[in-house]
């Protein structure tokens, strides 16, 4: 049977970013550059979501429905080209030099195409952040330099992130459930590092990785004392992937069971200090977490999208489907709730750009040496070494503590999470309403509202589940502690 | 753990627990697998072996060797099989809604009931309902007439089972307002094209298709009913379908619920099981509720029906819309109580959700009979 390509059509047109939060009409007085470089990055985003994930969508699905090992190299190689895997890396060391205001955007317009497609690329990008969230200079400069060859090189450098487990997927991203723990993997210490026993489960991109981050306890009976965080390189002796699983959608994007038989890791890869795996965690979802919110955002407006179109064109009683009371309220219903989520995503990307991380790059001192350091030097093995030297390592570690305090960390977890779990329930509602008003006959594949549904139901569950994000927000507005 | 409500005792439990022996051996075994690779053989297969049983024709009166069991009965049957496979029970209601019209046909049908209630003999014959006049479109079938014999032409889009039903029921809207021809084209019969099975989001076991008639001619006794007569079989029979469609969606959603409750109870967070956590027993007494009622409902909706009183089909219709939407609730429930192993395939419940999704979008979709059943 030929795949029909999907037609794209945007909600609200071509609607600009300022349009959607007034907020960013107030910033682009202020901050001229910063905003407008965010509307480059969404019309590239538009672009990109047109020509290269919108029209693979479908037959990708099939594809990996098939055979769930699948991966649309063909689109991944298109996605380096615009260099979209390093787009956080400032663009004088190659990367696109992307701020989280424009990755957020890039992310909604690209889950509207794909959730699946987008995945992989957004996935592979929130593990390389567990480098960054360390800031342990030498490290983030090592692997900076690595993804750029690699991808000069058209060599994709994919990162997974195992944070579940057989045992326990709330109870490992949680500290007073993880107190309570039966962790599926151990670490134990030995000369000159660690040796990884057990398994992890359901790790986005996992039989991609070239590398892995992985929490694991030093000591089973004290998983949340003794939590760390290891980088391991998927070469190593022992480590192998497993099971890659048969999913009800979000299939472009492989989940995995990784498996670790004696896997030793060298103490240079401790990525977090011993017993601060937990911590290492909470950092990174209080950043990852309003992504996922954006990206759940993006498919709930995509389904919609696709409903406007099918229903636009579709005749009913004499007049287009669109046109009947119940579908109106039941589309404006969805877009209400869009509308509002959109104004927590934009304001979510702000407070990352100006209070989270990437506050470090918007330093005026940062941004001056960035500026004067010339590129021979930026990317030489001298100052990986200069980076890696105790002084200039704490200096680096201090000045991030200061910048980022755990205020900043709790206050995003509970934004974060408040964004993902309303966005991901928003998802399913929207999904399924516009499974709802296209009927019976919209179900067929090549109008991709029905892969929308699928696509949808795996947001209330990754990321912590919604009912762990409903706790981690309720347990910050009354200030309970563990 | 079975509903609360229904069956229970004497003739209606034998019944039961025949259906479950069914659906256990026959159905759930082979449902994961049908669900992901269409194969006509094995649905037949599963066909031939519920004639054992006596399944298709239990709508068939005794006389013509059928088992003359009310709608009710058989709404109890499909929602056992429902617990097995939601696609295969939908397969049995499409052909057990066309028994409707057949049987209220009586002795003018009686060459099709009997084919139908060949239990044992052959391989019964199989039919299905399509309501393909009401749609907006310009190819819509129409009937004409011409020197005694009626011409239909036109396509139906996609009709339930079409490729594996010998026959199809066509209720096709008259010129008259409200006026309604009930016809029964053999699949087989010449100018009758079938089309490629549609891919949608579930049911995967029954294939929806759409039907080209070209140059089919029909003989009178093809045409069951007309006019105000057609209209009311036809309401008789949406009715039956309705009440048969909530009793499926409770079946399946029931198979969810189960699941959900035993992983409950074997899956530990922050230390204790889940089915002690608050929110997961709210989940857990949700679905239970939604459960209840919707067996309740479709029974009574069911209950009235006599063969001299047509069946109330506006609370059949009512009990679809609650059935069928609790049922989607009840299996996002079920897969969110298992995380992310009730996402992968394997589990069977995301096979439950994309189904209860289906349900409520056949016949009419929900949302459009809401517009509809709102003045009684």
């Amino acid at each position: 049977m030929i795949e029909k390509a999907t037609p794209y059509s945007y909600m609200g047109s071509e609607q600009d970013l300022i349009e959607y939060a007034p907020v960013l009409g107030i910033m682009k007085k202020k901050f001229p550059s910063y905003i407008k470089h965010a509307e480059e990055a969404q019309r590239f985003s538009r672009r990109f979501a047109r020509e290269e994930i919108a029209p693979r969508a479908l037959e990708v699905d099939r594809k990996c429905s098939e055979d769930p090992n699948y991966l649309d190299w063909d689109f991944f190689h298109k996605a380096m080209e615009e260099h979209l895997p390093t787009s956080f890396i400032p663009e004088k060391l190659g990367g696109r030099g992307w701020s989280a205001l424009d990755m957020f955007v890039f992310t909604e317009e690209g889950c509207a195409a794909c959730f699946g497609l987008l995945a992989v690329i957004a996935f592979s990008m929130f593990g390389f952040s567990c480098a960054t969230v360390e800031y342990e200079p030498a490290v983030v400069l090592r692997f900076i330099k690595h993804m750029v060859s690699e991808e000069k090189e058209g060599r994709p450098v994919f990162f997974a992130w195992a944070i579940t487990e057989p045992s326990g997927g709330t109870d490992a991203e949680h500290p007073a459930a993880m107190r309570t723990m039966r962790p599926s993997i151990e670490a134990r210490k030995v000369e000159g590092g660690y040796i990884l026993n057990g398994t992890k489960c359901f790790i986005t991109n996992g039989n991609l990785a070239q590398f892995v981050v992985v929490n694991a306890p030093l000591d089973r009976s004290r998983p949340l004392e003794t939590d760390t965080t290891f980088m391991l390189p998927a070469t190593s002796p022992g480590f192998s992937v497993g099971k890659v699983e048969v999913k009800c959608g979000q299939k472009a994007c492989p989940t995995a069971e990784l498996l670790f038989d004696d896997v030793f890791v060298p103490a240079e890869n401790l990525w977090s200090l011993e017993g601060e795996g937990m911590q290492h965690t909470q950092e990174i979802l209080s950043v990852t977490r309003g992504g996922v919110g954006t990206a759940t955002i993006g498919l709930a407006r995509g389904a919609v999208e696709r409903t406007v179109k099918y229903a636009s064109e579709r005749k009913v009683r004499g007049h287009r489907l669109i046109d009947e009371g119940w579908v109106q309220f039941a589309l404006a219903d969805l877009m209400m709730d869009i509308l509002n989520l959109r104004h927590a995503w934009v304001d979510f990307a702000l407070a990352i750009d100006f209070y989270h991380a990437m506050k470090l790059m918007r330093n005026p001192v940062a941004d001056m040496a960035l500026r004067i350091t010339p590129k021979s030097v930026l990317m030489s093995d001298k100052l990986e070494e200069l980076a890696g030297m105790g002084l200039v390592s704490s200096m680096v570690g201090g000045l991030k503590k200061k910048l980022v305090t755990e205020e900043i960390i709790e206050n995003c977890i509970r934004h974060g999470s408040a964004l993902k779990a309303a966005g991901a329930d928003l998802a399913m509602r929207a999904t399924s309403s516009c499974c709802d008003v296209v009927g019976l006959e919209g179900m067929k594949r090549q109008y991709g509202i029905e892969k929308c549904f699928r696509d949808a139901k795996v947001t209330q569950i990754f990321e912590g589940t919604n009912q762990l994000n409903r706790l981690d927000v309720f347990e910050r507005e009354v200030g309970y502690e563990f | 753990m079975s509903s609360d409500v229904g069956m229970g005792k004497g003739v209606g439990g034998i019944i039961h627990k025949v259906c479950r022996d069914f659906c256990r051996n026959e159905i759930e075994p082979v449902a994961l697998e049908l669900d992901s690779h269409y194969d006509p053989e094995r649905i037949k297969a599963v066909w031939v072996k519920s004639s054992e049983l006596e399944l298709p024709s239990m709508l068939i009166p005794e006389e013509y060797g059928g088992v003359g069991q009310s709608i009710l009965t058989a709404a109890q049957v499909l929602e056992e099989m429902a617990f097995g496979c939601a696609g295969v029970a939908t397969l049995f209601a499409y052909h057990l809604a066309a028994c409707v019209p057949l049987s209220n046909a009586g002795e003018a049908q009686e060459d099709i009931q009997r084919l139908i209630a060949s239990n044992g003999e052959k391989e019964p014959m199989m039919a299905t309902i399509a309501y393909p006049g009401f749609e907006e479109r310009e190819d819509k079938p129409r009937l004409g007439k011409s020197k005694g014999a009626f011409s239909l032409s036109g396509i139906a889009p996609s009709v339930a089972c079409a490729p594996l039903a010998d026959y199809i029921i066509l209720f096709l809207e008259e010129d008259k307002e409200g006026a309604v021809s009930a016809v029964v084209v053999d699949t087989r019969a010449e100018g009758v094209y079938v089309g490629e099975p549609e891919e949608l989001l579930g049911l995967h076991t029954l294939p929806f298709c759409d039907v080209t008639f070209d140059g089919c001619w029909l003989a009178g006794e093809n045409i069951i009913a007309e006019g105000d007569k057609g209209a009311s079989m036809m309401d008789r029979t949406s009715a039956a379908f309705n009440g048969f469609i909530a009793a499926v969606a409770m079946g399946t959603a029931r198979s969810a619920y189960i699941k959900a409750y035993q992983y409950a109870q074997e899956r530990y967070q922050f230390g204790k099981m889940i089915i002690e956590h608050h929110e997961i027993r709210r989940f857990l007494a949700n679905m239970a509720t939604k459960l209840n009622m919707g067996t309740a409902g479709y029974v009574r909706a069911l209950s009235g029906e006599t063969p001299e009183s047509p069946l109330p089909g506006r609370a059949s219709g009512l009990a679809k819309i609650f059935c069928t939407d609790a049922a989607l609730e009840i299996a996002i429930d079920a897969i969110q109580i298992h995380g992310g192993y009730g996402y992968m395939k394997e589990t069977g419940l995301e096979k439950v959700m994309r189904d209860t999704k289906m349900l409520q979008l056949l016949g009419k979709s929900n949302r459009l009979m809401e517009i509809e059943l709102a003045e009684a």
